[in-house]
C-alpha cells in the first residue's frame, strides 16, 4: 500500500517535451509512440545509471541464489559450537552465528528464500489484483462496488497486521508466508488496474476500436490491458522489495519462515539475543535485506521513468 | 478610462531572435532569426501552423521559456529601447505583468485551482502597484467588471467558472496593471465558437481603450483580419511575410501565404475544390538549408535550396522568398 | 461541510464492520486449538469440550460472529483474554496511548522533516541538494525498520549508553522507537512531496503566475506548494496506517508494552479476543485518522469543499468525475 501506488517522479526530458507544448505537439505524439516500444524503454532505462546499478545487484544476487552451493564456502547447516559467535575473519567473512554456522554461507543460501518469496508473493498479489481489477473495471456496477469496498476494508488494516493474521491461517511454511504476504498488495493492484482501465477506456482509440466493431474481449486484451502494463510492471518491481522486507519482518516476529531456514529475517531474529556480544549476527543479514530492497526500488524507479510517457496523463 | 498621456511610437522591437530546444542530444530549432517591430496601440497577428514556433516567440519575449531545455541563441528584444535579454532574471518579474503580460491558450489550466479568482487578479496589482490589499481588491473588482463578470463572483474559485468565463478572468489578470504590451496566445482556441467572438471583441476593445499593443497568436486569418493592424506569417520558426493587414491580405507575396489563402473556403466564390498546400512542415530537428518552405513550394528553383533573401516591398511589407530577388526576375506568378 | 462530515462518518461504519468481520473470519479459519494452549495437553476429551463450550468455541460460525459483533459494537466489550482472563478492553486502552504516540510522532516528523526536504529537492532539481535528498529518501524506504531499530540500540544504548534499549518508562524512551519507525515514512513522504512539487511547478497556472510578474519564491510557496500538498496530505493519511503497522514490529524490538506487542504475543497463543479486539481497535484508529485527513483535504481543496457547500448536483458530478480520474 505505501510505495506501490505508482506516483510520477523525476525525469526531466519527458516533462520538457511536454513543455514545448502545443508548438511541438505533432513531434511529441510521434515520440511517445516510439517510446512505447520495448527497445526504447530499455534504452531509456539504460541511461539511468543508478537503476542499472540496482539491476546489476539484483542479477548478482539471483546468480548467488542459483549457484549457492558453489559459492558458499561452508555447509550452511554445519553446526560448530566450538566456534560460536565469532567475529568476521578470513575464514568466516561475516563471522559465525550462535551455533557456529558460517553467516556468509547462510546469507548466500538465504538469497534463495528471500528472493523467491519476494517474487512469488508479488506475482500472486499482482495476478490476483489484475483479476479483481479487471473484473471491477470490466463489469462495473455492483461487481465494481463490492470489489472496491472489500479493498477499502483490507486497506484499513495496517498491512503488517493483516500479514500477521493471514499468516496464521496458512501456517508458517514458505508458500504459506508467500500467500500471506501477497494478500495486502491485492487492493493496491486492483485499484491501479481499475483506475488505468477507466482512464484508458475513455481514450479515443478505444472508442475507435468500438466503432470498428471490436468485441469487448478483444478490446480488453488488445487495447486496454497493454496500456495498463506500464504501471503494473513498475508496481510489481517495487512490490518485490516490499515483500522481501515484510517477509523479513514476519520472520523477525517469529511468524513467517523460521529458523533453521537461513531466511534473512529469521537470521536477524535469531541473532537478536546476541546483539550485545555479537552484533554481526544482526548487521549482515540486515544489510542484505536493505541492499536487495534498495535495488528493487531503484529498478522500480528507473522503470517508472523509462515507461513514463504512458504513465503520465 | 482613456489615458491622458497616450504614448506613441516604437514599443517593441524584436531583432533576429533565435531560440532552440536542446534535449536528448537533439536540437529543435524552434525560432530562427525572427524580427519585427510594434508601435504603441498597434495589434499584430502572428499566424502559422501548429509547431511553427509562435508560442515560443511569445514566451521568449516574456522570458518565461523553461530553461533547460530552451535556449535563446541570439537576437535582441527591445522594449522601449531596453534589451530585455540583458535584464537580470530577478528584475524580470517587475516587467512581467506590469509592462508585458500574456493570455494563455487553455483557460482550463491557466488558473490556480486553490486560489480565489479575485485573489489571483489582485495579486499582480498588489505586486506591481505596491498598494494595500484593500486597494488592490477594489481595482481587481473593477477589472472583473470590465471583462464582463459580476463583482460578486470575486470570491469564487476557478472551478466554479465556465471555460469562457475563465478566459475572461485570465484576460483580467493580464490587463490588471495596464500593460503596454499584451500577448494573447491563441486565446480562443479552447473556447466554443460563439464565445470566441465575444472574448476577442472584448479583448480588442480593452486593448484599444488602454492603448496597449497586442500580439495575437492564432492560426485563423479571420481572427487576424478582424482584430489586427499588422500580420506576420510564421513558418518553421521564421516570419516569412510581414506587413499590414491590407498589404498581406490583398497582395500576399510568399507562396506559403498565397497557399494559405487558397486553402480558406470562400463565401463569395464558388470553387469546387480548395487547394491545400502539399506536404508537411519540416522536421524542426532537421531543417532544410536555404528556404524552409522550398520542399513544398511550387515555384522552387535550385537557388532556393541554398539561400533565401528577404525582399522589401516598401511600407514595411517584406517577404522571405527568392522569387523576388534580382536573378529570379520580378513577379513569379 | 457538515454534510460532508456526516457522509464521511457514515461511510466509516461499513468499513469498520467489514474489518471486524474479516478479522473474525480469518481467526475462525486459523488452525490451532486455543483450548489446548490454555489447558495444556493433559486433559480428557470431556474437559476439553467443557472449556470449549464455556468459551463458546463449539458454536457455529454465524452465531459466534454475531455474538462477537454485538459484544464489540453494541456492548463495547471486547471480552476477556483466554490466557489470563483480564479484560481485553482495559488492557488495550492502557496500552493504546503508547502505540498511538509512536505512530503520531512518526507522522508529525514526516510533516516537519519530509515535506520541507521534498520541497528543497524539487526546487534544486538536478543539483547536489536534490541528489542528496533523493539518495537519502530511497535508502530510508529500503531499510527494514526493525533492523535499523536494533542498529540504534547497538549504537545509542549499548555503545554510547545515551538512551534506554527497552521499555517506555521515560519520555526519552520514545526517541529510539520513533526514530526507527519514522524512517521509512520520511523517505516515502519526501519522495512524494518532491514528485508532486515537480509536477506542479510545470503546470500552466505557475506559468500564468510567472507571466504576471510574481517572484519565483512567492510562486513556489504561494502558488505551487498548496497544490502540491493536496495529494501529499492523502499520502500522510495512509502513512499513519503504515506507522501503526510499523509500531507493532518496533514494540517487539524495544519490548514496549503497547497494543502491537500485546497482539503479537496473543497471536501465537491463539488468544482470539485479544487479536480481534486489537486489530479492530487499530483499524478504527486508522479509519478515524484517514477521516480527519479527508476533512483537511476538503478544507484545502476548494473543489471538494464546493461539492458539499453548494447544492448543485451537476457541479458535484463534475468534480467527482475529476476526482476519479485522479484516483
Amino acid at each position: 500500500m505505501p510505495e506501490l501506488n505508482v506516483q510520477a517522479e523525476t525525469q526531466e526530458r519527458d516533462r520538457h517535451s511536454h513543455h514545448h507544448g502545443h508548438d511541438h505537439h505533432e513531434k511529441a505524439v510521434k515520440r511517445s509512440w516510439k517510446d512505447s516500444n520495448f527497445y526504447g524503454v530499455m534504452q531509456r532505462f539504460a541511461k539511468n545509471k543508478v537503476s542499472v546499478v540496482g539491476l546489476i545487484i539484483i542479477i548478482l544476487l539471483v546468480l548467488t541464489a542459483i549457484f549457492a552451493e558453489q559459492i558458499a564456502p561452508y555447509n550452511y547447516r554445519r553446526i560448530d559450537p566450538a566456534h560460536a559467535n565469532q567475529l568476521p575473519s578470513a575464514a568466516h567473512w561475516f563471522g559465525t552465528d550462535a551455533q557456529g554456522r558460517d553467516i556468509f554461507s547462510r546469507i548466500v543460501f538465504g538469497a534463495r528464500y528471500s528472493l523467491s518469496i519476494g517474487v512469488i508473493a508479488s506475482l500472486v498479489g499482482t495476478l490476483l489484483g489484475i483479476l479483481f481489477g479487471a473484473l471491477a473495471g470490466f463489469f462495473g456496477g455492483w461487481v465494481e462496488t463490492v470489489i472496491l469496498r472489500i479493498c477499502d476494508i483490507i486497506q484499513s488494516i495496517p498491512n503488517i497486521l493483516l500479514c500477521i493474521c493471514v499468516s496464521q491461517v496458512f501456517g508458517s511454511g514458505f508458500f504459506a508466508t508467500a500467500m500471506a504476504l501477497s494478500v495486502y498488495s491485492i487492493p493496491g493492484t486492483t485499484r491501479l488496474l481499475r483506475a488505468t482501465m477507466m482512464s484508458v477506456r475513455e481514450q479515443e482509440f478505444v472508442e475507435a476500436a468500438k466503432a470498428i466493431d471490436c468485441s469487448p474481449m478483444r478490446i480488453m486484451f488488445k487495447h486496454i490491458l497493454p496500456n495498463c502494463m506500464a504501471p503494473l510492471i513498475v508496481s510489481f518491481s517495487m512490490a518485490i522489495g516490499m515483500k522481501i522486507m515484510s517477509s523479513a519482518g514476519l520472520s523477525f516476529l517469529g511468524l513467517g519462515i523460521q529458523e533453521p531456514i537461513p531466511e534473512w529475517g529469521a537470521m536477524i531474529s535469531a541473532g537478536r539475543r546476541y546483539l550485545r556480544v555479537a552484533p554481526h549476527l544482526v548487521i549482515f543479514p540486515g544489510l542484505f535485506v536493505a541492499l536487495v530492497v534498495l535495488s528493487f526500488n531503484l529498478v522500480g524507479d528507473g522503470l517508472r521513468d523509462a515507461l513514463d510517457p504512458k504513465l503520465r496523463k | 478610462m482613456e489615458n491622458a498621456n497616450q504614448k506613441s511610437g516604437r514599443l517593441l522591437s524584436v531583432q533576429n531572435l533565435s531560440v532552440q530546444y536542446e534535449a536528448n542530444n537533439e536540437v529543435v530549432k524552434a525560432v530562427n532569426g525572427v524580427s519585427f517591430d510594434l508601435n504603441y496601440g498597434e495589434a499584430l497577428g502572428l499566424v502559422g501552423e501548429t509547431g511553427a514556433g509562435k508560442t515560443t516567440i511569445a514566451k521568449a519575449i516574456l522570458r518565461i521559456l523553461p530553461d533547460p531545455p530552451a535556449k535563446l541563441t541570439g537576437g535582441k528584444i527591445l522594449l522601449d529601447g531596453e534589451n530585455l535579454l540583458d535584464v537580470p532574471a530577478d528584475k524580470m518579474p517587475e516587467i512581467r505583468g506590469q509592462r508585458i503580460s500574456m493570455v494563455f491558450q487553455d483557460p482550463m489550466t491557466a488558473l490556480n485551482p486553490v486560489k480565489r479568482v479575485g485573489w489571483q487578479i489582485a495579486e499582480g496589482i498588489r505586486l506591481h502597484e505596491h498598494c494595500s490589499k484593500a486597494e488592490a481588491n477594489e481595482r481587481a473588482k473593477e477589472i472583473l467588471k470590465l471583462v464582463g463578470i459580476s463583482e460578486d463572483r470575486f470570491r469564487e474559485y476557478p472551478h466554479q467558472f465556465s471555460g469562457g468565463m475563465k478566459q475572461r478572468v485570465v484576460i483580467a489578470i493580464a490587463l490588471a496593471c495596464n500593460p503596454d504590451l499584451l500577448i494573447a496566445d491563441e486565446p480562443t482556441s479552447a473556447l466554443d465558437v460563439t464565445i470566441q467572438a465575444q472574448v476577442l471583441e472584448m479583448m480588442g476593445e480593452l486593448q484599444k481603450a488602454k492603448n496597449s499593443a497586442l500580439i495575437l497568436i492564432t492560426h485563423d486569418f479571420g481572427v487576424v483580419a478582424k482584430s489586427c493592424d499588422k500580420v506576420g506569417v510564421v513558418y518553421a520558426g521564421e516570419i516569412i511575410e510581414f506587413g499590414t493587414i491590407r498589404q498581406v491580405f490583398e497582395e500576399p507575396k510568399h507562396p506559403y501565404t498565397k497557399g494559405l489563402f487558397e486553402a480558406i473556403p470562400s463565401m463569395s466564390l464558388d470553387v469546387d475544390r480548395l487547394s491545400p498546400i502539399r506536404g508537411l512542415p519540416p522536421d524542426p530537428t532537421n531543417l532544410p538549408s536555404g528556404c524552409k518552405f522550398a520542399p513544398r513550394c511550387k515555384y522552387r528553383t535550385e537557388r532556393c535550396r541554398q539561400a533565401v533573401d528577404e525582399h522589401d516591398f516598401g511600407d514595411g511589407h517584406r517577404c522571405r522568398c527568392c522569387m523576388y530577388s534580382e536573378e529570379h526576375g520580378e513577379g513569379g506568378k | 461541510m457538515t454534510r460532508y462530515i456526516i457522509k464521511r462518518l457514515l461511510m466509516l461504519i461499513p468499513v469498520i464492520l467489514g474489518v471486524a468481520i474479516l478479522i473474525f473470519t480469518i481467526m475462525y479459519f486459523t488452525p490451532g486449538d486455543p483450548v489446548k494452549l490454555i489447558a495444556g495437553d493433559t486433559m480428557t476429551a470431556e474437559q476439553h469440550d467443557q472449556i470449549a463450550h464455556e468459551l463458546g468455541l463449539d458454536q457455529p460460525y454465524f452465531t459466534r460472529l454475531f455474538k462477537f459483533l454485538k459484544q464489540t459494537f453494541i456492548d463495547f466489550d471486547l471480552g476477556t483474554s483466554y490466557i489470563d482472563n483480564s479484560s481485553v478492553s482495559q488492557q488495550l486502552f492502557t496500552r493504546l496511548p503508547r502505540t498511538a504516540i509512536i505512530a503520531s510522532v512518526c507522522c508529525l516528523l514526516q510533516i516537519i522533516i519530509a515535506i520541507p526536504l521534498g520541497v528543497t529537492a524539487a526546487t534544486h532539481q538536478g543539483g547536489f541538494l536534490d541528489s542528496f535528498c533523493i539518495v537519502l529518501a530511497i535508502i530510508a524506504i529500503s531499510v527494514p525498520s526493525f533492523w535499523i531499530a536494533m542498529m540504534f540500540i547497538l549504537l545509542f544504548s549499548l555503545r554510547l549508553d545515551w538512551l534506554p534499549s527497552f521499555g517506555i518508562d521515560h519520555w526519552y524512551s520514545y526517541i529510539l522507537p520513533c526514530a526507527a519507525n519514522c524512517l521509512m515514512g520520511l523517505g516515502s513522504t519526501a519522495r512524494q512531496t518532491r514528485s508532486q512539487m515537480l509536477e506542479v511547478i510545470r503546470s500552466d497556472y505557475v506559468v500564468t503566475a510567472r507571466a504576471k510578474g510574481v517572484p519565483e519564491r512567492t510562486i513556489l510557496y504561494s502558488h505551487a506548494l498548496p497544490n502540491a500538498l493536496i495529494p501529499v496530505i492523502t499520502h500522510l493519511g495512509t502513512q499513519f496506517g503504515s506507522a501503526l503497522g510499523g509500531t507493532v514490529v518496533i514494540e517487539t524490538v524495544f519490548s514496549i508494552p503497547g497494543v502491537g506487542y500485546y497482539m503479537t504475543n496473543a497471536i501465537s497463543n491463539r488468544d482470539y479476543p485479544v487479536v480481534l479486539g486489537g486489530v479492530t481497535l487499530l483499524a478504527v484508529l486508522f479509519c478515524l485518522v484517514v477521516f480527519l485527513v479527508d476533512l483537511i483535504y476538503a478544507f484545502i481543496d476548494p473543489r471538494i469543499k464546493a461539492q458539499y457547500e453548494g447544492s448543485q448536483k451537476k457541479r458535484l458530478k463534475k468534480t467527482e468525475k475529476r476526482g476519479k480520474a485522479y484516483a
